[in-house]
């Protein structure tokens, strides 16, 4: 599948913390790509270098083979940007704001924002200072939508909606972008919402990439087994399980393997005759499955 | 983007040149000490009032014997400046030097005339008031108009801001039958009523001779002063003096001074110590026997005395300032940039430059901060390093902040 | 784009502007009423020898509106861009990074030329009315700096607005300060008659300045 962005050996430290190092990544084309991570494993700093406002310390990340930090202005029209916080400018109308950017996208398809804005239904004239955060969510997407643009990059569309707008904006941005063959990098700290929208997630821990799969096949083959035991010292060591965990003798452990194959590997290290518990996973159970509680 | 940042430096090091060495100065600075001199007809000797430091008291002296006075001896042995007060006392003597002098007299030739690079260098409106010198009345009024002289002279009345036509073509009919050239190069009056008489403007014409304008019952009066070919007057300082000997001190562009007398326009050269018409202060303090010339500069207070009679030197006194090395301004800051000066009214840079031993200081900051920046990024900055062997602590510190 | 650029300024800062020339004009006026009062009081004749002679300048409450302006104006145009770090979105439009900075300083600038100009002519007419064109020409030189320093107060604002680091924006400020005090050295009318050039040049030189904060802007400079 042809990458439309390949993020190469990307190093980045703040001061002296190291973010990352050697981070390797591609977005394929047409596909919605959802990045989870806790806090602090670098989703923001990965999507500034994407975005070409952060200069990593090594490496580089090409869109549409051009470095991010130096896109030319036709690489840009392809690109569509929502800044976290669904940032736009203040003192404009909803008619003005889209009067202002049509001038800069050749593709400009008025009707992808309208539409939606129809279903806000709020007056043409009326400035975003005085929308509620999830209008001018709305707003923001339906620009981006009307760019027509090949890649949307999202940075945490989910911040600061009730769920009704999260819904909206999931629905339609889906809806859109299989219609249209899009590319999507979205970012979300509300799982639930990613589930419902994208194709591939890619898992980030702190330093690295844990996996980056279609959703499908993560929720297919990722699955809990609780079992009894005395302690996880046995099986902590088993890079196959993820996250042993055991409290007064009741352990749970993700895995990618199947039942059977669990229970082989559990007696070849010496735990014998018990009764796995098969159980299957919601993504952000997955997700916790792959990045631990703590 | 290099190129901003090194402009964001060049201009960074150009306030840090002009602002350093000034807070430096508020923080060192002590004044000049400034020593009173005159010439005293009695002792036919420079005398002084000195402020001793150690004992906190003025001293009075002769300059040449060292011989000490009290305050009421200071005031006879300079009768010519303190004669109010001898007058006062009751002890003004007959005559000096078995010369009988009057009081009238010591009024009509005494003046102070102070002249400061300033005075030159600052920037005029080239619009002049010409005075009725011949009202019949006591005071001088204000004429009513202002002149021009560029290409010709143009008359306006301030209240309708109109040329007045009829007396601009009397006047400029007398420039015509002149020898005057224009344009003009500039005219100095004495535009002010609070003097005893009106001798209008001296202008120099673009050839550089001097004319004498001035109006007298409404009518021009226009002279060429002849004044000689081959000194080229820079600056004229109009004075109506009490005793009318002369008309105006010419400063040429060999800093010598001249003054037109009112004797059919002789000029006599004031002999002055070592002058400098666009840094130094010049004092002519005059009375009829003697006029002290002063000149006040870097090196310190100067003096002649010449003979009133024959501006001839009788005695001479200099009281230099002993040249004190900073160690701050002369090692270790490479130049001081100002923009302003005591001798000019005019913003513009003045460069200082320190010794040239300071370089070495610069060359070892540079070389300090290149192997620095070079360990750090692996390569020589090469602007940087150039620039502060140029301009030193004031390179280096931009360098530092502005390192990307 | 370039247009629409300039419209989107137009829409932020169009109260700062429009304020911007409201008070251009009423100070304008009240310099000019002042001074037709002293007209009336003084009379021409003395006011004339007053400004000729004892260099009295009549329009010198002109002095710190240019800053004032700049001020006004680059903050209008440039803090709304830092909250929220809003000045993605224009980095982000297709067009070279740097033109779009460029055109944001070339609306700012135009801003202020047009209020600059407009006051300029208001004085020129006033003076070649009231006094002989030495006096306009001498009022021209002493008010020219001081609009300089509206200008360069206007940059160094863009400058130290875009600029992500904190402490680099204090230091960038003693920059601004001391450079914009270069433009206001002396109380005598026409001081800068000569060196005008020279700091039309440190004027010009600054231009560019905010280039660099937006530069490390876009490399995540956090100190």
């Amino acid at each position: 599948m042809q990458a439309i962005v390949q993020c190469k050996n990307l190093t980045h430290y703040y001061g002296k913390r190291c973010i990352y190092e050697n981070l390797n990544f591609e977005i394929p084309k047409g596909r919605i790509l959802g990045l989870l991570g806790k806090n602090g494993t670098g989703k923001t700093t990965t999507i500034n270098i994407l975005n070409g406002y952060l200069k990593p310390r090594s490496g580089e990340c090409l869109m549409f083979g051009e470095n991010s930090a130096k896109l030319s202005p036709e690489t840009k029209q392809k690109v569509g940007l929502l800044i976290e916080g669904h940032v736009q400018y203040p003192f404009m109308n909803i008619a003005e704001i889209e009067k202002y950017y049509s001038a800069f996208y050749p593709k400009w398809k008025k009707e992808a924002y309208w539409d939606l804005m129809k279903l806000l239904k709020v007056d043409p004239k009326q400035k975003l200072s005085q929308m509620s955060c999830g209008q001018k969510s709305q707003v923001a997407l339906g620009l981006i939508l009307a760019q027509d643009a090949e890649l949307l990059i999202l940075d945490d569309f989910s911040m600061g909606l009730d769920p009704g707008y999260r819904v909206l904006f999931v629905d339609f941005l889906s809806e859109y972008a299989r219609a249209e063959e899009k590319t999507v990098f979205v970012t979300s700290h509300i799982i639930q919402d990613m589930e419902r929208l994208i194709d591939d997630c890619m898992i980030m821990d702190y330093g690295r990439i844990i996996l980056q799969m279609p959703v499908k096949d993560l929720l297919e083959n990722f699955r809990r087994y609780r079992f009894k035991s005395k302690g996880i010292s046995a099986f902590d060591h088993l890079k196959d399980l993820y996250h042993p965990v055991s409290i007064k003798g009741q352990t749970e452990v993700y895995s990618m393997l199947s039942k059977s194959e669990v229970a082989k590997l559990l007696s070849q290290s010496g735990i014998n005759d018990i009764e796995i518990k098969e159980e299957k996973l919601t993504l952000e159970e997955a997700f916790i499955g792959l990045t631990g509680k703590y | 983007m290099k190129l901003i940042r090194y402009s964001i430096i060049i201009l960074a090091t150009l306030i840090l040149a002009w602002q350093i060495p000034s807070l430096y100065h508020i923080v060192s600075d002590t004044s000049g000490k400034n020593v009173f001199t005159y010439y005293s007809s009695i002792e036919e000797a420079f005398c002084s009032i000195d402020f001793d430091e150690k004992e906190n008291k003025l001293v009075r002296s002769n300059l040449n014997n060292g011989k000490v006075y009290s305050e009421t001896d200071f005031d006879s042995i300079l009768p010519l400046f303190y004669y109010r007060q001898l007058l006062s006392d009751g002890r003004f003597p007959d005559s000096i030097n078995g010369k009988a002098i009057s009081t009238k007299e010591i009024n009509a030739s005494n003046f102070f005339y102070r002249y400061n690079a300033k005075d030159k260098n600052t920037p005029s409106i080239p619009i002049y008031t010409l005075f009725e010198s011949f009202s019949g009345r006591v005071k001088l009024e204000m004429p009513g108009d202002v002149f021009r002289i560029t290409n010709s002279i143009e008359f306006i009345n301030p209240i309708t801001n109109e040329v007045d036509q009829e007396k601009s073509a009397r006047f400029m009919r007398v420039f015509e039958q002149s020898s005057f050239v224009f344009p003009a190069r500039a005219a100095y009056g004495n535009p002010s009523t609070r003097k005893p008489y009106d001798e209008g403007y001296f202008i120099i014409d673009n050839k550089g001779q001097i004319f004498h304008l001035k109006m007298v019952n409404g009518k021009p009066f226009l002279r060429n002063t002849n004044f000689p070919e081959g000194i080229n007057p820079v600056f004229i300082a109009t004075q109506e003096p009490n005793d009318k000997s002369f008309y105006a001190f010419v400063f040429d562009d060999k800093n010598k001074v001249y003054i037109i007398t009112t004797d059919g326009y002789k000029v006599v050269q004031i002999k002055t110590p070592l002058f400098d018409l666009n840094k130094d202060r010049m004092m002519v303090m005059a009375n009829p026997l003697y006029w002290n010339v002063n000149i006040l500069s870097v090196r310190g207070k100067e003096s002649y005395a010449l003979k009133a009679s024959t501006k001839e030197i009788v005695d001479s006194l200099s009281i230099l300032r002993p040249v004190e090395e900073d160690f701050i301004l002369s090692y270790v800051l490479p130049f001081e940039l100002r923009f302003k000066s005591g001798s000019s009214d005019y913003i513009k840079p003045f460069i200082k430059f320190a010794k040239i031993w300071v370089l070495l200081i610069n060359v070892l900051l540079a070389i300090s901060y290149g192997w620095f920046a070079s360990n750090k990024n692996g390569k020589w900055p090469l602007f940087n390093t150039v620039w502060i062997i140029l301009t030193g602590l004031f390179g280096l510190i931009p360098s530092i902040i502005f390192k990307n | 784009m370039e247009k629409a650029l300039l419209y989107k300024e137009w829409k932020k800062t169009r109260i700062f502007s429009i304020s911007i020339a409201l008070v251009a004009i009423v100070l304008s006026a009240y310099i000019m009423l002042k001074a037709g009062r002293s007209f009336r009081i003084a009379g021409m004749e003395h006011l004339w020898d007053v400004i000729v002679n004892r260099k009295q300048f009549i329009f010198k409450e002109l002095k710190y509106f240019p800053i004032a302006a700049g001020l006004c104006i680059g903050f209008a145009q440039y803090f709304p861009e830092i909250v929220q770090k809003r000045i993605k979105l224009s980095l982000h439009l297709p067009l070279n990074e740097n033109k779009v900075v460029m055109l944001m300083h070339t609306y700012g600038m135009g801003v202020l030329l047009c209020v600059f100009f407009i006051q300029m002519l208001a004085f020129t007419i006033f003076s070649s009315i009231y006094f002989p064109f030495e006096f306009m020409l001498n009022s021209l030189q002493t008010i020219a700096p001081w609009y300089l320093a509206g200008f360069v107060t206007y940059m160094f604002v863009a400058m130290i607005c875009l600029e992500p680091v904190w402490n680099r924006r204090g230091i960038n400020s003693l920059l601004a300060i001391g450079t914009i005090y270069l433009f206001l050295l002396s109380g005598t009318p026409a001081a800068y008659e000569h060196t005008m050039c020279l700091f039309l040049i440190v004027s010009l030189w600054i231009f560019p300045f905010g280039l660099l904060s937006i530069k490390r802007f876009k490399e995540g400079k956090q100190g």
